[in-house]
C-alpha cells in the first residue's frame, strides 16, 4: 500500500508480477516470456515464470528463464535483474530488494550469432531442446 | 543430476543456472572439435534403449569460488591424435563457458574413455 493524497492506492501482487514479466520480455536472448507469448494474453500464465513477494513496500522477484544458445548467460541474467528492479521501482514506487534469476533451460536460437565453430546449428534437433 | 544448479549471489539477488545448461554449452563446445565422438540423436533416447553406449561427451560441473570446474568424458574417433583432441576440447570448453556463460573456468579435466569408429555421428537428418 502506498499513501496517496486521498485514500490509499493498493498495488496488487499480480501487477508487480506483470511488470516484471513484461520487463523481461524487452530483453533479447530469452526464449520464454516473449512479447506475443500466450503468457501475456492470459495473465495467469506469467505466474509460471515469475514469482513475487510483496512485504510492505519491499518486493522480491524470482524469474525462471530459458535462454537462447549463444547469448552470454550471466550478462543477460544481470540485465534481467537490473531491468525488473528499475521498472518495478519506476512504476510502483515499491522497493525491490532482490531479483533472483533462475536459468533453467537452453534452446537453440532462430538466428546464429557470431559463432566461430563450423555450422553448429545444423547438428541440433529441430525441437530446439538441447 | 536432476535440478542441480550453479549459484551466483550478489547485491542484486541470486542468479542460478541449471547445471544442465552449463553442461549443454560444454558439450556443444566439445563436439565442435574434430575427432570427438558425437551424440547419435536424441540425448539419452533411442540409442540407449537399443543398448548402444552413448559416445557424446558426458559432463560434470562444479562451481568453486566463482569459478567453474568441469570434468568431461569423451569418446575419440579412431585415427585422431588423442592428446590433440583432448587439448582442443579443453580450449573450446573454456572459451565457450567463459563467453557464453560468463563464468571463469578453473579447470577442464578431460577423460578419454573410448575410441569409436570415425563418423559414427548422425549423418542423416539434421
Amino acid at each position: 500500500m502506498v499513501d496517496a493524497e486521498k485514500g490509499s492506492v493498493g498495488i496488487s501482487k499480480d501487477v508487480v508480477t506483470a511488470i516484471a514479466g513484461i520487463a523481461v520480455s524487452e530483453i533479447g536472448g530469452i526464449a520464454n516470456l516473449r512479447p506475443g507469448d500466450s503468457v501475456f494474453r492470459r495473465g495467469e500464465g506469467m505466474k509460471r515464470y515469475v514469482d513475487t513477494t510483496v512485504d510492505g513496500e519491499v518486493v522480491t522477484v524470482t524469474v525462471r528463464i530459458t535462454v537462447v544458445y549463444g547469448v552470454p548467460i550471466r550478462k543477460v541474467a544481470k540485465q534481467v535483474q537490473a531491468r525488473i528492479k528499475a521498472e518495478i521501482e519506476r512504476m510502483t514506487g515499491l522497493r525491490v530488494s532482490a531479483v533472483n534469476v533462475d536459468v533453467q533451460r537452453l534452446v537453440k536460437g532462430e538466428e546464429e550469432s557470431e559463432e566461430s565453430g563450423r555450422e553448429s546449428t545444423d547438428e541440433w534437433e529441430d525441437t530446439g531442446e538441447l | 543430476m536432476p535440478d542441480r544448479r550453479i549459484e551466483i549471489v550478489d547485491d542484486d539477488g541470486r542468479i542460478t543456472i541449471a547445471e544442465e545448461v552449463v553442461a549443454s554449452i560444454a558439450r556443444i563446445a566439445a563436439e565442435k572439435v574434430d575427432g570427438v565422438g558425437h551424440s547419435s540423436g536424441a540425448p539419452g533416447g533411442l540409442m540407449s534403449i537399443f543398448g548402444v553406449e552413448e559416445v557424446a561427451p558426458t559432463i560434470k560441473t562444479e562451481l568453486v569460488n566463482d569459478q567453474v570446474r568441469l570434468e568431461l568424458r569423451i569418446a575419440v574417433e579412431y585415427g585422431y591424435p588423442v592428446h590433440a583432441v583432448a587439448l582442443g576440447v579443453q580450449q573450446n570448453v573454456e572459451r565457450d563457458i567463459e563467453r557464453l556463460v560468463g563464468l571463469s573456468v578453473s579447470s577442464v579435466d578431460v577423460n578419454v574413455k573410448k575410441v569409436v569408429p570415425p563418423h559414427t555421428h548422425d549423418a542423416g537428418k539434421k
